[in-house]
């Protein structure tokens, strides 16, 4: 890979008073990738994608955006293109004047603003909307506003916090995959916040997963979902039940064969039957709950020793098993995944 | 029908009350005024005829315009950073910038006349600038008033400007900046336009009140202040002419109501 990095955080952090917002934290963005900050409420992003926009001073570190120091540039002279998560559209200027407004201010010649502007419109199929205020749109019309007017500067990074959160479902799966598209074809290097895991899966080349201001791991989304790097990243992404194998054994006595520490198991990698529980990597149990989710069955199943037990598998578990019944859960030897020593 | 019906009944029910005191304390006294001002000698065309009264009446309303101005660009900047300061003290200091309309008119206009004779401190600063006599005082001058009576309606306007600034999500400016504007440009392009409605407002409210004073001007101004409330006072008490009087708070109040009503319609059309 001969990709040139466009954004580097290098030990960027933000303090307010004796919270720690965002701490220390290095992350390089390549050319035309998009990186999501995935993370629980709270854990810093938002704070992270304001200080590249110059909106918060960080505490300590650089910013380094196409190899140039920005960290004490200020917001305007930054080349960035942000999608506020509340849009933050003027309410007082058109469709068509929301999106020339970065252009207005860049001097750019009026027939190229024209130009440019019905060139995003038509890219976001906005067509017929160019005289509307923004209260007279919906609200997935506003979000396609939003990100024209943020990708029409080309930006060197555009930055997108949690873009899709204002969509109601059907059309955040649409918006998300046109996004990825438009993002993909224009090459932009992208930061994208959001908290919501399956997103940031579905869209990104790397996440990067934080919690508590920290980031835990960044990597791409096979990579932090297979070889999570620590606990929250395991229970963060996807489901996992989390085992601490010593000799052979877990914490609450199941029998265990693979490596020794921290281990995670996939609930799509448990298998149920009926046979008996014989022999390490499997276990007894009570079915407590077996819901259908369409594309598979997810089963809870309760262990002798108090622990629940998550088995996502065919639909037809639903069929085999009965809740209050038993079952037997098994797994293979490779399916358990040792997490680095803390 | 019936709901629309009921819903009439009530809003009429929610400002009668209001409507009621108008009424009774103010529009039924303001006929009779006006009808004062019609019995005996014409009075309207005496007023509007004669170069003296036009010249009050341009007085006053150059007087609303020097204080609306005057609060409003040392209102402004005090206002944005009251709404826009990241601490628990911003209420505080709101408050505190309110204290000028806690103090008595009379006493207020007393302190001004202390610094505004000859050997006051403010007509001494003026001295010391070289840029008036050196026997100036700023007591009598219309600057004089201008200065006293913005002190006074500076908070009015501060605390109207400060809720409609509150009222403008900052992320818009942030949004302004990230596409390239300066916080200059931002401010301009973006804050004032959505503000315009509490400039507007808080305007109105001073230059109405500015029209209308009578203490602060008739105090400092002296024997010099020639302002519609002042010279009402002197025909209702000193001349005893009250038909005219009359006339000249009608003529007072139409002046005031038209640009109320020109400011409304602004406030209008900002809401397309
Ligand atoms: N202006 C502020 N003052 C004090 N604490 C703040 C401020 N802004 C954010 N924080 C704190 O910093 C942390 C991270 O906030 P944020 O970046 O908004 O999280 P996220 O976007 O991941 O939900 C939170 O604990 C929040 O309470
Ligand atoms: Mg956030």
């Amino acid at each position: 890979m001969t990709n040139s990095a466009d954004l580097v955080l290098d030990g960027l952090a933000r303090r307010y008073g004796s919270t720690t917002a965002v701490a220390r934290m290095d992350l390089t963005v390549a050319a035309g990738e998009l990186v999501a900050l995935l993370g629980p409420s709270g854990c810093g992003k938002t704070t992270t994608l304001r200080m590249v926009a110059g909106f918060i001073e960080p505490s300590e570190g650089r910013i380094l955006l196409r190899g140039k120091d920005i960290t004490t540039m200020p917001a305007h002279q930054r080349d960035t293109g942000m999608v506020f998560q509340s849009y933050a559209l003027f309410p007082h200027l058109s469709v068509a004047e929301n999106i020339a407004f970065g252009l207005k201010r860049r001097g750019v010649p009026k027939p190229e603003i024209a130009q440019r502007v019905a060139r995003m419109v038509a890219l976001l199929q906005l067509q017929g909307l160019e005289a509307r205020l923004p209260k007279q749109l919906s609200g997935g019309q506003q979000q396609r506003v939003a990100v024209g007017r943020a990708l029409v500067i080309n930006p060197a990074v555009v930055l997108l916090d949690e873009p899709f959160s204002n969509l109601d479902a059907l059309l955040r799966e649409g918006t998300r995959i046109e996004l990825r598209r438009l993002q993909t074809e224009l090459g932009l290097t992208t930061l994208f916040v959001t908290h919501d895991q399956a997103e940031a899966m579905a869209i990104s080349d790397r996440i990067a997963v934080m919690n508590k201001g920290r980031l835990e791991q960044l990597g791409t989304p096979r990579e932090v979902y297979e070889r999570p790097a620590t606990r929250f990243v395991a229970s963060f992404i996807g489901r996992a039940n989390i085992f601490v194998s010593r000799d052979g054994r877990s914490e609450d006595g199941i029998p265990l064969d693979g490596p020794e520490g921290t281990l995670v198991l996939r609930p799509e990698r448990v298998t149920l039957d009926e046979a008996p529980a014989e022999g390490p990597n499997a276990v007894a149990g009570t079915v407590d709950l077996l819901s259908f989710l369409g594309t598979g069955t997810q089963a809870v199943l309760r262990l002798p020793g108090g622990r629940q037990l998550l088995v996502e598998g065919p639909a037809s578990l639903a069929d085999r098993f009965h809740t209050g019944g038993p079952a037997t859960a098994r797994w293979m030897r490779d399916d358990l995944v040792a997490l680095p020593a803390e | 029908m019936i709901e629309g019906a009921r819903r009439g009944l009530i809003a009429a029910g929610l400002l009668a009350p209001a409507a009621l005191v108008f009424a009774i304390l103010f529009v039924w006294p303001q006929l009779g005024l006006f009808l004062q001002s019609l019995g005996g000698p014409p009075t309207f065309s005496r007023f509007l005829g004669d170069s003296y009264y036009l010249g009050v009446l341009g007085n006053s309303l150059l007087l609303g315009v020097c204080v609306t101005l005057v609060t409003l660009v040392l209102g402004f900047p005090l206002a944005f950073l009251l709404a826009r300061a990241e601490t628990r003290w911003a209420g505080l200091l709101l408050l505190l910038t309110t204290f000028p309309l806690w103090v008595s008119a009379v006493v207020r206009s007393f302190a001004w006349m202390v610094l505004f004779f000859r050997s006051g401190v403010a007509s001494r600063f003026l001295q010391g600038t070289g840029l008036v006599a050196p026997d100036f005082q700023l007591i009598g001058t219309f600057a004089g008033v201008v200065i006293a009576l913005a002190q006074v309606l500076l908070p009015i306007m501060i605390v109207t400007l400060y809720a409609v600034i509150r009222g403008v999500d900052r992320d818009l400016e942030h949004a302004a900046m990230n596409l390239g504007a300066s916080p200059a440009v931002a401010l301009w392009l973006v804050t004032l336009r959505l503000a315009r409605g509490g400039v507007l407002a808080g305007s109105l409210l001073v230059f109405s009140l500015s029209v209308s004073a009578f203490a602060t001007p008739s105090l400092i101004g002296g024997a010099r202040a020639h302002f519609m409330a002042v010279t009402i006072y002197e025909q209702t008490l000193e001349l005893l002419d009250w038909p005219f009087a009359a006339a000249i708070a009608a003529i007072l109040l139409v002046i005031s109501l038209s640009v109320a009503l020109t400011y409304g319609k602004l406030l209008g059309e900002k809401t397309r």
